[in-house]
């Protein structure tokens, strides 16, 4: 039952990161992402499960707030957190 | 002499904390502090060299972690230790126009904390902490310039890298709770995380972003050593020593390894951006890695092993020569150079000594590893692999020998008249890299036997094909 949740939770990240076009909406994707993980990793429940789970969450914080930062950092750059409006990267 | 081990990950952390109190004091102080960090770790890692023991195994208890070193952590912790002090020195002229240099290097330190830190970990536990914190310092180091096109890279190499901790994550989460029921489903997570790490062709998708955008001494520690440790050492470790090696696993390896170097190789041939080709280059490069360690042969292994320390020689050397023309000509674009060798003889000369080596020409590093992948490759009977590995080096050899006819050798524009080498202390960071292309493969018994060989041992001990 609840690794069933953490898979929904793990689909619907990565939904959000593949589909929405807002910078804003990824990084919720990627939060979304985290915490699906994280649900999963409560399901284990032995030590190292717990483990695993308070360093995930410190580490997903640390990337979430760097993340977060280079956004606004391109926000002031080029005024928009339009990913299409982004210049594209020569592939 | 184990209690050397802690220091590896704990000195470059205490230096990354002086870095940034010391940056406000006096402006070189950083740099100093970092090189001579560098310089130490240099040096400790030598020193294990000769008093390591016969069991080749060294542990040590930090904090509740294990630290163990056997010879495959120890060749490639030879090599970071090496490329960091080098890439150090180069950044202490390369960064000199940056402001905050006391914040790069701080990262940079940070970075090279969490790669040793990987190389040390021998539960997947502390891996993935050490592996984190390599990867985050890595995210802002990549957008170190702050122009937009530089963050979006960042943004992009922060986003795949997340997707792939999870992945690692989960991975991790599954392999301690279900003893053997889901083998191949943890095989597969780990393949795309650790594949995402290393730019496996499937995965490659923010590699050439993140290596052109980054700084030249992050490009080339990016190429040359983290995604090897990241990636390469990581997947190799865990295929290895905890899942085993099957044939089903070693066939999958065998096909991303092939894939990388054709695609990898194809498409760093269309390119004119002297750093985009690069990275391409590398992802090409990382297939040969690959292919020799997927095989399972001990030759295969020795093959793959000598060419990621040749890689972690030659790709800093290219990407340093890439940042010094850039900085001293301005442009990056190959259509825009020519000429370079009678203006910066020393970046030309080494930069083509990088090329001949890793298009694996005779007397160079690069040919002896290609000669051992190919020849591991009929050894084990497949041959569409060896003729992929062929046809991947003469897709190298022609797309090297463009860069030099473009950069070093065509006649000099208008507008690079009065171009000057690089500072000294960057010439000599590349002729230190160019003396060991050339060193390692002349004496290239001796250092299969003293260097390759007890990682060969480590790794296929865990073997089961």
């Amino acid at each position: 039952m609840m690794s069933t949740a953490a898979a929904f939770y793990f689909l619907i990240g990565i939904y959000c990161i593949m589909a929405k076009r807002n910078l804003i909406k990824i990084i919720i994707g990627l939060i979304i992402l985290q915490y699906g993980a994280d649900l999963y990793l409560s399901t284990i429940g032995f030590r190292m499960g717990e483990a695993l789970i308070s360093l995930t969450e410190i580490l997903g914080l640390t990337t979430t707030a760097v993340l977060v930062f280079l956004s606004k950092k391109i926000y002031n750059k080029i005024g928009t957190f339009d990913v299409s409006k982004m210049r594209r990267l020569k592939g | 002499m184990s209690v050397l081990l802690p220091g590896f990950i704990m000195i470059p952390i205490v230096a990354a904390v002086l870095n940034i109190l010391s940056g406000r004091l006096l402006r070189r102080l950083p740099e100093i502090i970092s090189a001579l960090t560098a310089f130490y770790l240099l040096c400790a890692v030598s020193t294990l060299y000769f008093f390591r023991p016969f069991n080749y195994l060294l542990d040590y208890k930090m904090l509740g972690i294990n630290l163990k070193l056997d010879g495959f952590s120890h060749i490639i912790l030879l090599a970071v230790c090496l490329v960091v002090f080098l890439v150090v020195l180069y950044a202490s002229a390369y960064m000199e126009k940056y402001p905050g240099k006391e914040k790069f290097f701080a990262l940079y330190m940070l970075m090279t904390a969490g790669m040793n830190g990987v190389l040390l970990s021998r539960d997947l536990f502390s891996l993935f902490l050490f592996l984190e914190l390599a990867a985050i310092s890595t995210y802002l180091l990549v957008g170190f310039k702050g122009e937009a096109e530089e963050i979006e890279a960042s943004i992009r190499y922060l986003i795949i890298g997340t997707i792939a901790s999870v992945l690692i994550l989960i991975g991790i989460g599954l392999f301690y709770n279900s003893p053997g029921t889901a083998k191949s489903f943890i095989a597969v997570l780990f393949l795309a995380g650790f594949g995402m790490k290393a730019a496996i062709v499937p995965f490659h998708a923010w590699l050439p972003d993140a290596h052109t955008a980054a700084p030249a001494p992050v490009s080339a520690t990016l190429s040359g050593i983290l995604i090897k440790v990241l990636g390469v050492y990581a997947l190799a470790r865990i295929f290895y020593n905890f899942l085993g090696m099957t044939p089903q696993y070693s066939i999958i390896l065998t096909c991303f390894g092939i894939l990388s170097i054709l695609i990898g190789g194809l498409l760093a041939f269309g390119q004119r951006d002297l750093k985009r080709l690069l990275a391409y280059s590398s992802i090409s490069q990382i297939g040969y890695i690959v292919l020799g360690l997927s095989l399972g042969t001990p030759l295969g292994i020795m093959g793959g092993i000598f060419h990621l320390i040749n890689h972690a020689i030659f790709k800093p050397l290219l990407f340093l020569n890439a940042g010094s023309v850039e900085q001293q000509t301005g442009t990056r674009n190959l259509d825009e150079l020519g000429g370079l060798y009678h203006k910066m003889p020393i970046t030309s000369i080494t930069s083509l000594i990088g090329s001949l080596s890793i298009s694996g020409i005779p007397p160079f590093s690069g040919f002896w590893s290609k000669l051992f992948i190919i020849i591991a490759c009929v050894q084990a009977g497949n041959l569409w692999a060896a003729t992929a590995a062929i046809l991947g080096s003469i897709l190298t050899l022609s797309y090297f020998l463009k860069v030099q006819k473009l950069m070093a050798f065509d006649k000099l524009p208008e507008q690079l008249k009065n171009i000057k080498e690089s500072p000294a202390i960057m010439s000599f960071a590349v002729i230190i890299l160019a003396f060991l292309c050339l060193i390692a493969g002349i004496f290239y018994p001796y250092v299969v036997d003293y260097l390759i060989n007890p990682a060969v041992i480590a790794l296929s001990n865990g073997v089961k094909l």
